[in-house]
């Protein structure tokens, strides 16, 4: 038998792991998608590779930052 | 852990290791206007990076900006794309954080990636919000920076209108702090992400790789985002 000890700490990291956990589902999601698109945008068109790169990454940067907040929060924590 | 640490206190103001590692890239700038102080038709290889990387900023400005704000900008752009470049690049330096003094039984690094700093970071965001702000009201003055938060049209929705109005006035710091947050956050973790793997031999070896890259990634973001806030504030069309 473990006996899992209930002490302030604990409590906290486990909170932390959850949030992070459950904070990456929807910018995982939405980069996913983000670089799917891109992708099929290209293998249609591959000359647009050049005028396509910067927006898909700053559309990432904004998708992932939501997963920057969870993060900053938990470092804060 | 990888915090930011004071290394010593000058009249009160403390001296942290990403304050001396800002230091270091100040130089490294000073040395690259020093080489650069003649430019020649035939460029030597530093002159051909400064260039490859204003055109590149250029090109990337001019997508969306007029031509005038591009020759204001860029060259403000491309300072702050090389000046994370270079500071992601200094935090990735190998034995950046063994060189450091010993105080009261515990060791303190010298040097330090300076964009791991939120302080750093969090002026960079607001230097970029006061451009915009400021050349915005400069460009279209104060009646067009208002009409930009509060919409005129439909009157019957006035009510409507001005909440939506002040909440968009109030939000509008957040987008330039995440701004900040974002590159600190990136930078950070990927700090600690190298300092967990790198327990064992050569698991840490790809990460280190990958954050070659996403250093790289940052810069370009932060300075294609700044382009994207200067460009929705200043350049949006008339309602």
């Amino acid at each position: 038998m473990i006996e899992i000890s209930l002490t302030d700490h604990t409590v906290l990291a486990s909170a932390q792991a959850i949030a992070m956990g459950i904070g990456a589902i929807g910018p995982g999601l939405g980069i996913g998608l983000i670089g799917a698109k891109a992708m099929e945008a290209i293998g249609r068109n591959p000359q647009s590779l050049g005028k396509l790169f910067v927006p898909m990454i700053l559309g990432m940067a904004l998708a992932e930052s939501i997963a920057i907040y969870v993060m900053v929060i938990i470092l804060k924590g | 852990m990888s915090e930011v640490q004071t290394v010593t206190t000058l009249h009160g103001i403390p001296i942290t290791n990403t304050l001396t590692s800002v230091a270091i890239l100040d130089l490294i700038f000073l040395a690259i206007l020093t080489l650069l102080h003649k430019p020649k038709f035939i460029p030597s290889s530093v002159q051909a990076a400064g260039e490859l990387t204003y055109e590149f900023i250029e090109d990337l400005s001019k997508q969306v900006l007029n031509t005038q704000l591009v020759k204001l900008l860029a060259p403000y752009l491309s300072f702050v794309f090389l000046f994370i470049l270079l500071g992601n690049y200094l935090g990735l330096l190998p034995g950046m954080e063994t060189i450091g003094v010993v105080k009261s039984g515990e060791f303190i690094p010298l040097f330090k990636g300076p964009t791991s700093d939120l302080n750093l970071t969090l002026a960079m965001g607001a230097v970029v919000f006061f451009a915009v702000h400021i050349l915005t009201i400069k460009s279209k003055g104060f009646k067009g920076w208002i009409r930009h938060f509060f919409m005129t049209k439909p009157v019957y929705l006035a009510g409507v209108l001005i909440a939506v109005g002040l909440l968009e006035l109030f939000l509008e710091p957040i987008k330039y702090i995440i701004l900040g947050i974002r590159l600190f956050g990136n930078i950070s973790a990927g700090e600690m992400l190298i300092k967990a793997t790198s327990q064992i031999p050569f698991v840490a070896l790809p990460f280190y790789f990958l954050e070659l890259l996403v250093g790289a990634l940052q810069a370009l973001i932060f300075t294609g985002l700044s382009v994207a806030y200067f460009a929705t504030m200043i350049q949006e069309q008339e309602t």
